[in-house]
């Protein structure tokens, strides 16, 4: 895994993940106390990342590809975050108040499972198949199409498809 | 790394590299209806455990929806929904023993809470750090446990303490820290408009601080001005010592989290690059810090420049409040010296570093002690080698000149290998430990398996054979298998092993180390052990005084004030002795909290000390508290329960609640006896205790078998030919002398007090048996053998504070010399008893009967019945409540007292009172009794106005 690292060795780089991680973490945590409110999907909540880090002189980025490599990279480290916390959280329920109904806690928890079962199959595809599981961090954690993964990957459209779908199967079935 | 083509290809399972990829035949299957795909399969996949993971990627690929069933990765984020803990835990909610009271901040890895608990009524306010990661395995808590400690055992004035720690039901390991009221260092030092000076000189309790944890191997990891406080009264406290550490998830984790817990600015290149870190890591943050600190300005992080280069008039107006004017007065002053210290302490690599944050601080006090500084630019020598070593291809290198590089080399690696040696030495003793156990561990049967004694001496002669151990390490296990020898009772091993490590470590190792104090403990141990509190004096204070200077506390500091206390004791500093005891156990507290079961021999040595200074009042529930703690943390049964036990009976029995001492001894020793272990010393004082108890109870049946158990325990586990078990055969003489057999009596006093030879260590011990020698000469009628005994008795019991038995003594002194008129009593006799009477007259003690009797015979002698006879009048019941009716003393008190009271002319009341004593002494069976006989005697007479008033 370490070797499909979207962060240079330097330090400069690894400060900047912390920042984009904060960054997308608070937005994150704003769009959950708005349930009302129309929520944004993964393209548009990076998206947004997008906007606001760049008026933040102090982070620039070398070109909009690194930006969406840490923006995926960020939102894979929350989801991941948040599914540990809600299982520790559930394990050890007894001074958790509870503030989902069944059926969501019911929802959350599988979702919760799933996406360390994503976690671990991700990294077994990056062990075998580094490029396709770039992409699927391009598509899935920063919501970006598979044309603009192309694009910033540098690589043909037709490429980036079959990546897609190798990576897709080797997921899938992975997570049985 | 963007622009990487195709990754590592396909592995089979049995490591031959397929012809194809699975991705290979999954894309040429893909285009193939399904008839042909069996037929691809069946054609280049042979291997049935490969065709079936093609066959599962070609299904999977066939299932429609995203890769999570919730959605997209922003509604799956919804879905599980963020639970962080400061939402899950509101005020109120409890930690451990805290109630925690609002959310002070939270990070990533961890949600620091204001938090309070009550300790003995003391509402103590703490900063409660939960740990963002769960420990659910018991590695992972035992990991957790154990670097714990080690913060626990970090105690310095400048850090933040580490007050407890624990691990929640729900997995989540917390710790409770000092709670400091301060302000960032930068911020203190603008608002408090300090100097230069004034800076450097604060920047320096900074890094003794950070020296400290060092020494204890613990590294701070993220030190910038948020954690680096100065409290409102300019002391500086170091907050989250160490607790990156404890932050840090173990190795398997760490892929997944990417990142660890640092601060950009102030972390060193090797955190960056997730190299191992160590204090040369906290060298570079504190050289960052420092130029903050002097410049007003955080330098960024890519610049190498010097500090006074970056000097702009705004920044330094904010930091020092002078005008812009001062901007190259302070240029000034920081180029040079200062400059290169902050260059030096931050260099990339990190051999240039400082080795240590006191080698930072000694360069800093050079400088400002005007003496030249170690730091300086880096040398033309050592960037023509930097430059070799990175452009090796394109230089000549003459063979000497690589050999040279090489040197510089090999040194630059062994400097920053001494870092992490301190962990590495840590390691390999707890492994060379460990090894020893191993045939315990691993299920030997219980037959084989060694015995303690045989694992030592296995240990000490596999160290003998350990050439690679460092000296530190020696030292550190001399001392080890010396203390436990003494646990074994083996106290000539336990000093010798103690003076090797000693001498080892005067040889190799500076007198301040840590193993060097640790070596010397030892020895004072042993050495008090022995019972020589002279040699074992001079060490014990020595190393106090080390470690103090050293800031060394917690264990080491324990361990060191225990003996000493008993060296102020053997020199009769009892106050002293009971200050190191109350130290002690407020420092086992601060180490382990206050629920740690290494607590209680805190209490126990508290009581202990309390009972010798005869403050019973204190000891009685301080002992009750040692015997509640230890019953709840090791059960009703258990050693430590039952020397909190017996020492309650003690304090019980020197307080005078004999009746209580009895039932209390009792318990005590049957646990003692159930045991069944070897003989302990304390135990041997126990049954002592009880033997002399009961024998002045005048119950001989208790008697017999306290004093049968005290004679037996002494002789076999310490020798019959030892004082200690003069002790046990003196204490049976005091319950032949009650029964009245007072050749037995003798017979015993006299073989206990050949056993105590001429021995001066053994003073008090003589005294207290020529006072009973005496006793028993005054009931025989020869005061002038009383007479000559008695005034060197005294002086040795007064070796020893205890106030009783000189009272006693002097009392029988007064009378022999009474009775003895050519050699009369010393002048200030009569004045010393009455000053002792008055400092006991508040305890209950049934042997001031013993005095007061001693006192109104005296008093008959010189005519003064009313005295007496009011004396007794006033003795005899408070004595009553432990002492039998049966009691000889209590019927002799009575006689003299009918005697008294016809001496004054009250024949009804003497008449009263000897019928009354009659009887029970008929009833007894106690006519013969010799300390009855003298009153008798005169009550078979007229006495003054009186008839006979006994037949």
């Amino acid at each position: 895994m370490s070797d499909s690292r979207p962060l240079a060795s330097d330090g400069s780089t690894d400060a900047l993940f912390v920042v984009v991680y904060a960054r997308l973490k608070a937005m994150a945590a704003r769009q959950l106390s708005n349930r009302r409110q129309a929520t944004l999907d993964t393209t548009e909540l990076v998206h947004e990342l997008y906007l606001r880090m760049g008026q933040r002189e102090a982070l620039h980025f070398d070109h909009p590809a690194q930006f969406f490599a840490y923006a995926a990279r960020a939102m894979r480290h929350l989801l991941i975050n948040r599914a540990r916390d809600r299982l520790r959280l559930c394990a050890g329920g007894q001074w958790l108040r509870v503030t989902l109904d069944d059926q969501d806690l019911k929802l959350a928890l599988d979702t919760a499972e799933q996406t360390l079962a994503l976690d671990a199959a991700l990294d077994a595809l990056e062990q075998s198949d580094a490029r396709a599981a770039q992409v699927v961090e391009l598509r899935y954690f920063a919501g970006l199409s598979l044309e603009q993964v192309a694009d910033t990957l540098g690589v043909a459209r037709r490429t980036i498809d079959r990546d897609w779908r190798f990576a897709r199967a080797f997921i899938k079935a992975r997570m049985g | 790394m963007f622009g990487v083509n195709r990754g590592k290809a396909y592995r089979g399972e049995f490591g031959v590299e397929p012809a194809t990829t699975i991705r290979d035949v999954f894309e040429a299957a893909l285009g193939l209806p399904a008839a042909e795909r069996a037929r691809l399969l069946d054609e280049r996949c042979p291997d049935p455990l490969r065709r079936a993971e093609i066959e599962r990627l070609l299904a999977a690929d066939a299932t429609e929806g995203e890769l999570l069933s919730t959605g997209d990765a922003a509604c799956a984020a919804r879905a599980i929904g963020d639970t962080s803990v400061a939402q899950a835990l509101p005020a109120g909610s409890r930690i451990g023993p805290f109630e925690l009271v609002e959310v002070l901040g939270e990070g990533g890895s961890s949600t620091v809470f204001r938090a309070f608990r009550q300790v003995d009524g003391v509402r103590q306010e703490v900063a409660i750090k939960l740990l963002a990661r769960g420990l659910y395995t018991a590695d992972a808590q035992r990991q957790f446990r154990r670097e714990r400690e080690a913060l626990a055992r970090l105690r310095h004035p400048g850090i933040a303490r580490l007050i407890e720690g624990g691990i929640t039901e729900a997995g989540l390991a917390y710790i409770a820290l000092e709670l400091v009221d301060g302000l960032p260092i930068t911020r203190y030092a603008s608002q408090h408009r300090l100097d230069l000076r004034q800076r450097l000189v604060l920047f320096l309790m900074v890094c003794r601080a950070v020296e400290t944890a060092h020494r204890a191997l613990i590294v701070h990891r993220d030190l910038k001005p948020s954690n680096v406080l100065v409290t409102a009264d300019g002391h500086v406290k170091l907050l989250d010592f160490g607790i990156a550490m404890l932050l840090d998830e173990d190795a398997a984790e760490q892929i997944h989290t990417q990142h660890r817990a640092l601060t950009p600015a102030y972390a060193a290149p090797e955190q960056f690059a997730q190299e191992p870190v160590n204090a040369a890591t906290d060298v570079y943050a504190l050289g960052v810090l420092l130029d903050e600190l002097i410049t007003g300005q955080r330098r960024a992080s890519a610049d190498a420049g010097t500090p006074s280069s970056r000097l702009s008039p705004d920044t330094v107006t904010t930091a020092y409040g002078t005008v812009p004017a001062g901007v190259s007065t302070l240029r000034h002053k920081l180029r040079g010296d200062l400059d290169n210290i902050v260059l030096k302490a931050t260099a990339s690599e990190a051999e240039r570093r400082y080795a240590s944050a006191g080698a930072l601080a000694e360069d800093i006090e050079r400088h400002l002690d005007r003496q030249p500084v170690l730091a300086h630019p880096p040398s033309r020598w050592y960037r023509t080698s930097k430059f070799v070593a990175r452009h090796r291809g394109g230089v000549v290198l003459t063979a000497l000149f690589m050999a040279a590089v090489l040197t510089s080399l090999s040194i630059a690696l062994w400097q920053a290998q001494v870092a992490r040696q301190q962990a590495a030495r840590a390691n390999m003793v707890r492994d060379f430990v460990e090894s020893l156990f191993a045939p315990v561990r691993y299920g030997t049967a219980p037959s084989e398996q060694p015995s303690l004694d045989e694992l030592l001496a296995h240990g000490v002669a596999k160290l003998d054979n350990a050439p690679s151990m460092d000296d530190g390490s020696q030292v550190d296990l001399l001392a080890m298998f010396s203390r436990l020898y003494e646990d074994l009772g083996d106290v000539a091993q336990a000093r010798q092993l103690a003076n090797r490590a000693v001498a080892l470590s005067e040889r190799t190792l500076a007198p301040s180390a840590i193993e060097s104090i640790r070596a010397l403990t030892a020895r004072g141990y042993a050495a008090v052990r022995m019972e020589d509190y002279a040699d074992g004096g001079t060490d014990l204070r020595l190393a106090h005084q080390r470690m103090l200077a050293q800031g060394i506390r917690g264990e080491a500091l324990i361990d060191l004030l225990g003996p000493l206390g008993a060296v102020e004791n053997s020199e009769g500093h009892g106050e002293a002795a009971l200050d190191l005891a109350r130290e002690a156990l407020a420092e086992r507290i601060d180490s382990w909290g206050p629920d740690d079961p290494r607590v209680g021999i805190g209490y126990n040595d508290v009581a202990s000390a309390l009972e010798g200074l005869e403050r019973y009042d204190e000891a009685i529930p301080m002992w009750r508290k040692t015997w509640q703690f230890e019953l709840a943390h090791f059960g009703p049964s258990s050693s430590q329960t039952t020397l909190a036990l017996a020492g309650l009976a003690s304090s019980s029995f020197r307080a005078g609640h004999w009746t209580q001492a009895h039932a209390l001894f009792g318990q005590a020793l049957a646990m003692y006896a159930r045991n069944g272990n070897a003989p302990q010393l304390t135990q041997v004082y126990a049954a002592q205790k009880a033997c002399v108890l009961e024998g002045l109870r005048a119950d001989h049946a208790s008697a017999q078998a306290r004093c049968g158990q005290a004679q037996a325990w002494s002789a076999a586990g310490f020798g019959a030919d030892t004082a200690l078990h003069g002790d046990s055969l003196e204490a049976t003489a005091f319950g032949e002398v009650e029964a009245g057999d007072l050749v037995a009596a003798r017979k015993l006093f006299d073989a206990a007090r050949k056993l105590y030879g001429s021995d001066p260590a053994n003073r008090m011990r003589i005294g207290r048996v020529d006072s009973e020698l005496a006793g028993i000469a005054l009931l025989e009628g020869q005061p002038a053998v009383a007479r000559e005994l008695l005034p060197e008795a005294i002086a040795g019991l007064r070796t020893r504070k205890y106030r009783m038995p000189p009272l006693i003594a002097e009392a029988r002194l007064l009378l022999a010399c009474t009775r003895t008129p050519a050699t009369p009593c010393p002048p200030d006799l009569q004045a010393t008893v009455e000053h002792d009477l008055a400092a006991v007259a508040s305890r209950n003690d049934p042997q001031l009967l013993w005095v007061h009797t001693l006192l109104a015979q005296v008093e008959l002698a010189h005519d003064q019945a009313g005295a007496a006879r009011a004396r007794l009048t006033a003795a005899i019941p408070r004595a009553a409540g432990d002492l039998p009716p049966a009691h000889p003393r209590r019927l002799a008190a009575q006689l003299w007292l009918a005697v008294a009271a016809a001496r004054s002319g009250d024949c009804a009341d003497a008449e009263a009172q000897a019928r009354a004593a009659s009887a029970t002494i008929q009833l007894g069976g106690l006519a013969a009794h010799p300390e009855l006989a003298s009153a008798s005697t005169l009550l078979r007479h007229p006495l003054a106005s009186c008839g006979p008033l006994l037949n």
